[in-house]
């Protein structure tokens, strides 16, 4: 059994949307539900990844786990000692973000331009007081030769302009390593790259899963790379979960209605391979406030009474090693009998 | 019947450090009817031959040789050399666009309707209500409610207003659609359905189009034929049951074996080290030769033409011109730990 290093408990981030004085006096104010109740656990030395459209709340999770964000309601539980993240302050947060390195999407505009490779890479050291100089240089070249950026010597005096996208991306990669992390959250860091170089970025992270120990949260809309990379995935619908489990699992025989069209929908790149496309009508709004009954309710073919009550996570696989948690009421014991007749969407192909 | 035909054509772009040979020697043509791809890396020159078709180069672009042949029932034209007068008449009403970001393509100021309307009457002479009233025929056409007319672009979600200029593209009738990443700004399930229109479009309206992306998914999904580019240069061309199953240049075979899948067998997902050439100094070679496993002592010194490899597959490479089989050698070189040009993930 793998051990848990974070545990989300009911983790929730809303923000406001009028800001100004007459709302805040008025009581007026309204607010948009980014994540709405997230639970999950991440276990130790595992890729896990969050997946789901534009707003479906994958990166304020992200944010809130890394504390770039604070969460509005919710505990994160990390490590042996249990710490609550969503608690931490000062100092202790100071710390804690030794720990957690975030990577960003996009390597154009997250390195200083006036730095070179050595400097930026250097600076958390500097930061955080870590080290004296022949420590810190230990580190930078180690940080840079996990990151994939060898010979050394090549890169270290660059400046940005100098690199590559995926050379910049690794140097990225680089910086969150230098303060040897147990934890990195990497938010869509291939996106911006061209496909052939893409997996140079990836055999890195995953590298260091493998061969370091870290834990690494992947957030991601490509659900192909996910299935590529990730041990376990979250999808992600309206701030809320609608499935978690075993990634190949649930990217192969997904049981939320909501994923199995997500995954429907991903276009294929072997022409002799046809498709059945499983479609839902609508689009994802913006929502502002919280939404009673099952998030995904207008747009599922499958509504029926017990919808309008929030979903809890059922686990398809109990007793299995293959894990599978969705949160849809199809897969209520009793939805025989509130559905008559009607199949269980895992007939839907 | 052939209705675009683009000759030897090369593009480039006068910098501080000379010139940048963006698109070289690049000849394919799309038949009437047909719905050509052309996909590659970012710099490979695939948008700079989209724009060097509509002659909408930023004032730093030229053409430097080549034709565009627009053959049109009354006559061809050529897009390369056409004066101005002839360029307003093509554009739209022969060649239309569907740009890649509808937010930046479309007025925030004008209704959606009023700019489709405005495009209809600077072509034909149509009364306002009559113009109107097609509009609301393309919004049916394209999966838009007609009763949104009059909103703003702002008002309308990405795949809306993507739908928007898929209608206001279609409004003349052109011969031919050019759609520059159509989808790349969206998300899953809404390329989805854009993909979806696009396919049903292709089904009820007999033009052609031209899609230029980077994704490969995209193409194989909605394309007859494909042209693969590589800085500057095409090194591929044929139907996409050929170029994506049975790839015969090594740059096709690596980006299709770069490309992870959702489904099928677990497959390794590799990387091109390096990356391509200078193309203010283009080498003298094959331009793929730095990040290529199977480069030979020619590939260095001859640029391959391309070349026909029968079911209309062309190919500019002497190696697989040779009768090697690339793919067949391809597992030998993923198994080569000695060899580093391309690595696994």
């Amino acid at each position: 059994m793998a051990e848990t290093l974070i545990e989300v408990q009911d983790l929730s981030k809303h923000y406001p949307v009028e800001t100004g004085l007459l709302a805040r006096l008025t009581g007026g104010q309204r607010f948009v539900h980014a994540v709405d109740g997230v639970s999950f656990d991440i276990e130790r030395g595992e890729i896990f990844g969050i997946a789901g459209e534009s707003g479906c709340g994958k990166t304020t999770t992200a944010r809130c786990l890394t504390r770039l964000d604070d969460p509005t309601t919710g505990d994160i539980y990390f490590g042996d000692d249990q710490t609550n993240i969503a608690e931490l302050e000062r100092e202790d947060l100071k710390e804690y973000r030794r720990h957690a390195q975030v990577i960003f999407q996009d390597p154009f505009e997250s390195m200083n331009d006036r730095f070179t490779v050595r400097k930026w890479v250097r600076e958390p050291l500097v930061i955080h007081g870590i080290g004296d100089d022949d420590e810190r240089r230990r580190r930078v070249q180690d940080a840079l030769e996990s990151a994939g950026l060898t010979p050394v010597e090549q890169y270290i005096d660059r400046y940005p302009h100098e690199l590559s996208g995926g050379q910049r991306q690794r140097v990225a990669i680089a910086r969150a390593l230098v303060l040897e992390p147990s934890f990195i959250v990497a938010d869509e860091p291939t996106s911006m790259l061209d496909v052939s170089v893409r997996a140079s970025v990836l055999r890195v992270l995953k590298r260091l899963v493998e061969e370091e120990g870290v834990t690494l949260v992947y957030i991601s809309h490509d659900l192909s790379l996910l299935r590529y990379i990730c041990d376990r995935i979250a999808i992600m619908y309206q701030g809320e979960l609608a499935e978690v489990g075993d990634a190949k699992q649930v990217l192969q025989t997904p049981r939320h209605p909501y994923t199995q069209s997500l995954v429907s929908a991903v276009p294929r790149a072997d022409p002799r391979e046809g498709r059945e496309r499983i479609k839902i009508p609508g689009e994802v709004e913006e929502r502002i406030g919280g939404i009673q009954g099952c998030s995904f309710k207008d747009r599922c073919p499958y509504r029926f009474e017990l919808c309008d009550e929030k979903p809890p996570m059922y686990d398809l696989a109990a007793g299995e090693d293959v894990e599978q948690d969705v949160a849809c009421h199809l897969y209520d014991e009793r939805v025989d009998e509130a559905l008559p007749g009607e199949d269980a969407p895992k007939q839907v192909s | 019947m052939t209705l675009l035909e683009v000759n030897d054509l090369s593009i480039q772009y006068d910098t501080k450090d000379g010139p940048i040979q963006a698109v070289r020697n690049v000849s394919f043509s799309i038949d009437e009817d047909e719905t050509f791809g052309l996909v590659g890396e970012s710099g490979c020159g695939k948008s700079t031959i989209a724009k060097g078709l509509l002659r909408i180069l930023p004032p730093n672009g030229s053409i430097t040789t080549g034709n565009i042949d627009l053959h049109l029932p009354d006559g061809s034209v050529d897009l390369a050399t056409a004066d101005q007068r002839t360029l307003q008449r093509v554009r739209w009403d022969e060649v239309s666009m569907i740009a890649q970001s509808a937010m930046n393509a479309l007025d925030p100021v004008y209704t959606i309707g009023e700019q489709i309307v405005e495009a209809i009457q600077l072509h034909r002479k149509t009364p306002r209500k009559a113009a109107r009233e097609r509009v609301r025929e393309l919004f049916e056409m394209v999966g838009l409610d007609p009763e949104r007319i009059d909103s703003y672009p702002h008002q309308l979600s990405g795949g809306m207003r993507q739908r928007a200029m898929i209608a206001m593209s279609l409004a003349l009738e052109p011969s031919l659609i050019l759609a520059d990443e159509p989808t790349t700004a969206l998300d899953v399930i809404t390329q989805d359905h854009i993909l979806e229109e696009i396919n049903a479009l292709r089904d009820r309206i007999d033009n052609s189009m031209l899609i230029i992306t980077h994704d490969i998914s995209v193409v194989a999904e909605t394309c007859d034929r494909v042209g693969v580019m590589y800085a500057g240069e095409l090194v591929e061309v044929g139907p996409i049951e050929e170029v994506f199953v049975e790839p015969q240049h090594p740059y096709t075979l690596g980006l299709l074996n770069a490309f992870p899948t959702i489904e099928g067998d677990e497959r390794e997902l590799i990387t091109m080290t390096g990356s391509p050439p200078d193309l203010l100094d283009p080498p003298a070679g094959c331009n793929f030769y730095d990040r290529c496993p199977y480069r030979t002592e020619q590939c260095q010194e001859e640029m391959p033409p391309l070349t026909d490899r029968g079911d209309d597959q062309h190919v500019a490479c002497w190696v697989s011109g040779d009768g090697r089989d690339i793919q067949a050698e391809y597992s030998t070189i993923m198994d080569d730990m000695e060899e580093e040009l391309w690595q696994r993930l």
